[in-house]
């Protein structure tokens, strides 16, 4: 692994908090590592647990699942049910081998830029840490 | 069990003439002694056909799905087929009413690969006692403990009499608890060791879909699994994960832990263990207290406003 190596996470955002809690970041001149590609969906409850099987197959070395917390949904309850999939989904991820690490599941709403690039400089560090993740991934 | 035999075939033959059932669904003789196959009785001559003994392995609810389009369907269950039969009820894939279901207790059903491997020989015929199974092959009686002679299921089984039988022949077994500690040896593994660990047994998938078609929680009429957009054809190792990951999270809170899909797979894949895990987790995270058992609303079809946040606490063996 070369010392410039940069890990790629996929981040599937909220369009509702966390896609403009991820503006705001930006908005507010916050810097964080430009290691995420986000992908805006209407809940977090959209996010099908196999876009992030996908994701890691394709090429991600860490995913990101964010929306509302819990209680301020604008579908009222897509993300309660969201918390108990991707709780779920998590440690059966990590059952079949994946470090913990490289799957998170955040709320991060309009009003919190700072949550967002802190989440992703987290989440960069971690994933330095671990390097590219070689699991479950289609052969390149 | 012959005694059980004969009045099943009693009732199955008397459904059949009074014209209750279109078709009644039990065992019948395979072609050899220890491996008797599903059997349709369709007029009351065939009732008589009809075996039952502690070979009989196969699930046999999800026949049910197909067999009633064409009207009524009796047949026989223990445990395992009532749990299968409450899932497609509840999913409401079959009509109550449709259903006439001969009850009876099972004490675990005998796998003749292993029996005969236990024996040394052919297993003719078998009783399961209490803790024991006596094995009985042309040349001795010779009696083993139940794990050298069981299938994997029944070894794991809690519900050895079905909740909704109309008719129960013998006795009822009370149901217990089930237990999920196979499930933590796998947890404790390193994730690297676990990762290499299920590698290897979804390597050995042929992709034959057995676990989904005897499946009674694998009801849907149109499947992700067919549908390329979802799953390639492909066999690479990253298509088996996304396949096992799939048939395991589509069943998440719905598997009645019936043992079929593991039972069924040709490649001895250990599925009961993906299933258990779902069951483990949405016990200790969830409270559902036998996620296996069919209620009212499935549990990933509810929440509640207080559940836990599972993914902070499930970061074990790494």
């Amino acid at each position: 692994m070369s010392s410039d190596w940069q890990p790629r996470i996929v981040g599937f955002a909220c369009r509702w908090c966390t896609y403009a809690g991820a503006d705001l970041a930006g908005t507010s001149r916050l810097e964080y590592p430009a290691t995420v590609r986000l992908v805006r969906v209407p809940c977090s409850g959209r996010v099908n647990p196999s876009f992030v099987l996908r994701a890691f197959q394709r090429g991600a070395d860490g995913v990101l699942v964010a929306g509302c917390h819990p209680g301020d949904c604008h579908y009222t309850s897509g993300n309660l049910f969201t918390r108990r999939r991707f709780s779920l989904v998590k440690r059966f991820l990590e059952y079949l081998g994946l470090e913990p690490e490289r799957l998170r599941v955040e709320w991060i709403s309009a009003a919190e830029g700072q949550r967002f690039a802190q989440v992703i400089r987290e989440m960069t560090d971690d994933l330095c840490r671990l390097g590219p993740n070689r699991k479950m991934r289609e052969e390149p | 069990m012959s005694d059980i035999q004969a009045r099943l075939r009693e009732i199955a033959r008397r459904l059949l003439t009074e014209g209750h059932v279109r078709v009644f669904i039990g065992f019948g003789p395979g072609f050899e002694a220890n491996r008797p196959v599903p059997f349709f009785a369709a007029d009351p001559d065939a009732a008589d056909r009809l075996l039952l003994d502690e070979f009989c392995a196969a699930g046999l609810a999800r026949y049910v799905l197909e067999e009633v389009r064409e009207g009524p369907v009796g047949l026989v269950a223990r445990g395992c087929d009532g749990l299968g039969l409450e899932r497609l009820l509840a999913d409401h894939r079959v009509a109550r009413e449709q259903l006439y279901v001969v009850g009876v207790s099972c004490r675990g059903v005998v796998d003749p690969d292993r029996a005969c491997a236990a024996a040394g020989e052919e297993v003719r015929a078998a009783r399961v006692n209490g803790e024991t199974v006596t094995l009985i092959t042309p040349t001795a009686e010779r009696s083993f403990p139940r794990s050298a002679c069981l299938l994997d299921k029944c070894l794991r089984c809690q519900d050895p009499t079905p909740r909704i039988a109309d008719v129960l022949l013998g006795e009822a077994i009370p149901p217990g608890e089930r237990d999920l500690a196979h499930v933590d040896a796998v947890e404790r593994m390193p994730s690297d060791e676990r990762y290499r660990f299920w590698a290897r047994q979804f390597e050995r998938c042929l992709r034959c879909l057995a676990c989904r078609q005897v499946c009674p929680a694998c009801n849907c009429v149109s499947c992700s699994l067919d549908r390329p957009e979802w799953l390639e054809r492909g066999t690479g190792l990253a298509e088996q994960f996304m396949f096992h990951f799939t048939r395991a999270y589509h069943v998440a809170g719905r598997c009645v832990a019936c043992g079929e899909c593991e039972r069924a797979c040709p490649a001895g894949i250990p599925l009961g263990l993906l299933n258990d895990k779902f069951m483990k987790d949405l016990r200790d995270l969830f409270g559902v207290a036998a996620p296996h058992r069919p209620g009212d609303v499935e549990p990933l079809g509810k929440f509640c406003p207080d559940d836990p946040e599972g993914w902070h606490e499930g970061g074990e063996g790494t």
